[in-house]
């Protein structure tokens, strides 16, 4: 349960060794956050993808070549998160009440300084109006809002589930909400478990005990933006390859 | 007074009318109202408003069946997710389930049947009445009958009651064939015996040994709950998997070990194992006429095997001595994309294994009961392509209202007779520019009642129901309904009649008086006995609802004698010399299964937005592979073979097998096959390629 | 000279007139409900609570304007004498129709609002923000903003956006104001989705 002292700060932690790369997540957030699908000059930069799949190799040559996929969405980060330091409009905000980097859309104005700023590549550009196949349009989430071009939008942990949560918490009277009762959609639709969600305020809490484990890890925690999402694996190598320095922009390989 | 209005005047207004303006609200309001008009654009799709709920079905887009919950707005399902608690898919749904709520949407859904000319840059389709239709096809069957040419209906979900209703149509005529595009693997294995033993499935959730040859277990084939199982017995040591397959495909990536053989040497290493497994004496089961077999696998010891498939000998002596000792132990291999011999290879070990009829092995599964199989009306026996001679079917028949079986195209091709018809009934249009098609519109997933049967990679058989959620658009016609009204057009009338819901209703009654299995009930999480149940009306509501019936595991006293011979013709697999330079073009089977059916168009967000393009064909090359060739990754290149060339943008992966090309494109893989050799099955060989800079 | 100052004066005050008179009346559109209800009747007459129409879901959801199928649980035919019902039965139960009410409160989608935690958790009544609504005896002409499109109601009823009561304005900054006081966190995806 969640503490009544201290505030939750949500965070994930994601098994590597775990994850087969299937792409669950990435259309179980577009689903549930009402992505639209790609424009048809869309491109990997420009289609808009808040969870996606990226593949790491062990940089081995054939045939020990080995790679891990591992899911990449906001990383939610704790301290100096850069994108909310450099918007003008305020459109972002590191919600204290829960943790979360929140991105609120309507107040972007689109001038995309926060896409510069995100070491993660985690925040995406509405380049086009969104637009739906004749009929796909009615089957969108209420709630989750739609957004117009010109505006920036990236994951907010499914917080439109919190808010589900925590309503149903309020009609039974109860200002908390059991962990169970808030996970998010990539989570929700992972069929190896690979991605695990909670509090990570709460020690009990599996997250918790899973993100202070020697075998986890964060994304340029050179950095010190002190994400929140953390990733574990068993193999060493993994830990080498993501930790790497920080390279000089190459053209990026990204594969399904 | 006199009232001279110069320009001063008019600005002292002006002037006047400026201060005024800023002492009322207009400007604030106009500009707060304004900002609020640019947010509001009417052309933004809003979501709708109504009730949430959740409703429970079970998804057809293959076999697996996988129980799934339906978040619905007021009547719209808007998101999918998997019933936790359903033994068939423990909550999983793999990514095509996902989001197949929006297939209903899909911008190449059919809306109205029609007949699609079959010479390439022809006039296309042409948008027909049903009746019309049927009148068409039935004079073209009746032609086939009048001039003794076959009349086959190809099934890609066998054991459910409409193909039950195809085995009736098929005896109903002079010449008609059932013939069923299963797991062709299974299909051969049966046949190695004197009589087939039964349905066979591999029992992958108790098997302590997998040897897989290619097959995705770890990424969407089977039920998506394979995976997580997989980690679970591998983490206490109850499982090991061994994938034996060119590239490295995420199942490979997974698995306790990738063996990577050289393109289509799959039966090479499978008889190269057998020699081991019989040589070495690491299993022997007296009962077994296998003379003939060991004697043609004298020729495939180790060292000629190393050789063949590009792999140390250890690891071949390694393979077969966990393969016979690692008990149960199962082999596979995914039928669609291998040769007949490759298939007959691998079976053989389940042979020499003797796993065939025990649990963790391939087991015999019972067969469902069906009121309709039972009818007066006869059945036709099942065929299979194979059987049939080229060139000789004038009529085929395909049902492919529901997705998730693979048809081999080039297989179809050649059977057919050169004035020969093809009708198929699926949701979307599939093109097979080789003939002229008549498409019928079929439901799409959520739209109708539906049944599910079968479970290639499980102990038992299931059968669960898809229950419709949405409304049916006007002029689709179901398996069942296609079925009653092609036989009454074409006068064949030994078909049993009855809506279809009538039909599967019967079939309910038909198992809950058998009293054998379990039912899911999928409202209360609970798997309980069948006779707990009250009534066939209690099993139609718990299946209607996200439910499944499990039959219980058939215990096999004794199989049919084993004849070994179907191998006998191994010395026809191609034996790919180790030539450095020789390139080898390998058609990616990934996602061919689902070609028949179109994939959301959010599918692309899995292939990073591009690679649903016209364009988008890939060809992943050994990064060595590619320097040598002077290519960089993203460059534009021609595939030449003998049989054609293409175009494709390279990709260079370091996991490649070197002097491999892998060519995938989502849109485009006939044109890949199409540069392909054939083998005499219609699999398709590694052929030799150049490639070139464009 | 001092007709070079009316001059300036005749357009101060001519902007002063369209400002403060014209364009508050110009701005909205007058709009009438497709049915007239009363909740007196209902209340009073018919002895129904707030509840029995509208309800909180177990899921936490609120049912806001019911659907048809709420009306049409008494309604399936003509019970009163008023004519309106008669519209109700003829043009909306008999053809399954529902009842495109028009919205005093109707807030853009990226708002996010939760009854259960202001009706449950803070207690607060419905006229606390709905007004008298809820004993009326008819429904009041619906203003539409023509620029923006929503309700008059959202921007309170002056122009000048002087509030005259607790339910006189619902935009962000009346909801911020309220949290303030009571020391609720204003954070943005409190009110956002």
């Amino acid at each position: 349960m969640e503490s009544n002292e201290k505030k939750p700060r949500y965070g994930m932690v994601i098994d590597l060794d775990r994850c087969n790369g299937c792409g669950n997540c990435t259309l179980a957030c577009a689903v549930e956050n009402n992505v639209p699908p790609a424009h048809e000059n869309a491109n990997e930069r420009t289609g808009i993808t808040w969870m996606r799949v990226q593949k790491v190799d062990n940089n081995r040559p054939y045939p020990e070549n080995r790679s891990v996929y591992f899911p990449l969405t906001c990383q939610q980060c704790d301290h100096h998160t850069p994108c909310e330091s450099v918007c003008p409009q305020k459109a972002v905000e590191y919600d204290t009440e829960t943790g979360i980097v929140a991105q609120i859309p309507v107040r972007c104005l689109g001038c995309r300084y926060c896409m510069t700023a995100c070491p993660y590549h985690a925040r995406y550009f509405n380049w086009w109006d969104p637009e739906w196949p004749k009929g796909m349009e009615t089957a969108l989430n209420p709630d989750v809002s739609t957004r117009m071009r010109g505006v920036v939008e990236k994951c907010n942990f499914c917080h439109g589930r919190l808010q589900a949560a925590r309503a149903k918490a309020a009609v039974e009277g109860r200002r908390a909400i059991a962990d169970a009762e808030y996970i998010p959609a990539c989570a929700e639709s992972c069929p190896t478990k690979a991605i695990y969600f909670g509090n990570l305020a709460d020690a009990g809490s599996e997250v918790s005990r899973l993100a202070k484990e020697k075998n986890s890890f964060r994304l340029l925690e050179q950095l010190g933006t002190e994400p929140k999402v953390y990733f574990r694996s068993e193999q060493s190598w993994v830990h080498e390859q993501m930790n790497a320095k920080l390279k000089t922009a190459e053209k990026e390989k990204i594969h399904g | 007074m006199e009232m001279n209005i110069t320009r001063r005047e008019i600005l002292r207004f002006v002037g006047g009318s400026a201060l005024g303006i800023l002492l009322t609200p207009v400007p604030w309001k106009a500009l707060d109202d304004s900002a609020i008009w640019t947010q509001n654009w009417p052309w933004i799709p809003e979501p709708v408003r109504g009730e949430s709920s959740y409703k429970l079905t079970s998804c057809t887009l293959c076999s697996a069946s996988c129980g799934l919950r339906a978040r619905c707005i007021g009547n719209q399902p808007v998101s999918l997710s998997g019933i936790s608690a359903h033994p068939l898919n423990s909550g999983a749904l793999c990514s095509f389930g996902i989001i197949a709520h929006h297939l209903r949407y899909h911008p190449a859904r059919l809306s109205r049947p029609c007949r699609i000319s079959g010479k390439a840059g022809a006039s296309g389709s042409t948008a027909m009445a049903f009746d019309e239709l049927l009148l068409e096809v039935a004079a073209a069957i009746n032609d086939a009958s009048a001039s003794s040419q076959t009349v086959a209906i190809v099934d890609g979900r066998p054991g459910r009651t409409a193909s039950h209703l195809f085995q009736q149509f098929a005896a109903g005529l002079p010449n008609g064939k059932y013939i069923t595009a299963g797991e062709s693997s299974l299909e051969i294995l049966g046949s190695m015996f004197e009589k087939p033993p039964g349905p066979l499935a591999y029992d992958l959730d108790n098997s302590k040994m997998i040897l897989s040859f290619g097959v995705p277990l770890l990424d969407r084939w089977g039920t998506p709950a394979r995976t997580a199982r997989y980690l679970q017995k591998k983490s206490e040591g109850k499982q090991r998997i061994i994938q034996v397959e060119t590239l490295q495909s995420r199942t490979a990536g997974m698995a306790d070990r990738w063996i990577p053989i050289r393109p289509g040497t799959e039966a090479a290493f499978a008889l190269g194992i057998a020699h081991v497994i019989l040589k070495d004496k690491l299993f022997r089961d007296a009962s077994k006429d296998i003379a003939e077999f060991e004697t043609m696998i004298a020729a495939y010891p180790p060292s000629a095997v190393a050789e063949i498939c590009g792999v140390s000998q250890d690891f071949i002596r390694d393979t077969a001595r966990e393969f016979s000792a690692n008990r149960p132990s199962v082999a596979v291999i995914d039928g669609s994309a291998n040769s007949r011999h490759a298939l007959a290879a691998v079976m053989a070990l389940n042979i020499l294994v003797g796993n065939v009829g025990r649990k963790g092995g391939v087991v015999v599964h019972r067969e469902i009961p069906s009121p309709v199989a039972l009818s007066k009306n006869k059945m036709s026996p099942i065929s299979t392509l194979d059987a049939i001679p080229d060139h000789s079917i004038r009529a085929m028949l395909i049902d492919e209202s529901l997705s998730g079986s693979s048809l081999p195209d080039g297989l179809l091709q050649k059977k057919l007779t050169g004035n020969g018809i093809l009708v198929s009934l699926s949701p979307f249009v599939t093109e097979r520019p080789f003939c002229t098609q008549y498409v019928i519109p079929s439901p799409v997933f959520l739209e109708s009642l539906a049944e599910l049967t079968g479970q290639a990679d499980r102990e038992s058989s299931s059968l669960s129901l898809s229950a419709p959620l949405v409304p049916e658009p006007a002029g689709m016609v179901d398996p069942i309904q296609f079925i009653q009204r092609l036989g009454s057009a074409a006068g064949v009338m030994n078909i049993d009649s009855g809506t279809t819901e009538e039909l599967l209703k019967k079939r309910m009654t038909a198992i809950y008086s058998e009293k054998r299995g379990s039912i899911f009930n999928a409202s209360n999480g609970q798997t309980s006995e069948l006779k707990g149940l009250t009534s066939p009306d209690e099993l139609w509501n718990v299946l209607f609802a996200g439910g499944c019936w499990m039959d219980s595991p058939e215990t096999v006293r004794s199989l049919p004698a084993v004849r070994l011979t179907s191998v006998s013709t191994a010395d026809r697999i191609k034996n790919i010399p180790p030539e450095s330079n020789q390139l080898l073009l390998l058609p990616c089977a990934e996602d061919v299964i689902y070609r028949n059916s179109e994939i959301s168009p959010l599918m692309s967000k899995v292939g990073q937005e591009s690679g649903l393009r016209p364009s988008g064909c890939k060809v992943y090359l050994q990064t060595a592979t590619g320097d040598a060739l002077g290519l960089t990754d993203g460059c534009r290149v021609m595939l030449q073979t003998k049989k054609g060339s293409m175009q494709a943008e390279v990709r260079l992966d370091p996991s490649m097998m070197p002097d491999v090309a892998a060519a995938y494109s989502a849109l485009n893989q006939q044109n890949i096959i199409s540069l392909c050799e054939m083998n005499q099955d219609a699999s398709l060989q590694p052929t030799p390629v150049k490639i070139q800079k464009v | 000279m001092k007709f070079q100052f009316l001059w300036f004066l005749a357009g101060l005050c001519v902007m002063l007139f369209i400002g403060w008179i014209v364009f508050p009346y110009a701005l909205y559109e007058r709009r009438e409900q497709p049915l007239q209800f009363s909740h007196k009747v209902h209340t009073e007459t018919a002895g129904m609570s707030c509840d029995n129409c509208h309800a909180f879901k177990e899921d936490g959801r609120f049912t806001g304007i019911p659907a048809l199928s709420k009306c049409m649980e008494c309604h399936t035919d003509v019970i009163g004498t008023s004519p309106h019902e008669r519209t109700l039965v003829d043009e909306y139960v008999k053809q399954n129709r529902e009842i495109p009410w028009l919205v005093y409160a109707r807030q853009p989608q990226n708002a996010y609002f939760s009854h259960a935690s202001h009706v449950k958790l803070a207690g607060l009544n419905c006229d606390r923000c709905h007004g008298p609504h809820g004993t009326s005896d008819s429904l009041r002409t619906y203003a539409r903003n023509r620029i923006s499109g929503y309700s008059r109601d959202i921007w309170g009823n002056s122009i000048s956006g002087i509030k005259t009561a607790s339910w006189d304005g619902m935009k962000m900054d009346d909801c911020a104001d309220c949290h303030n006081q009571h020391n609720v966190p204003n954070t943005c995806l409190k009110c956002h989705k």
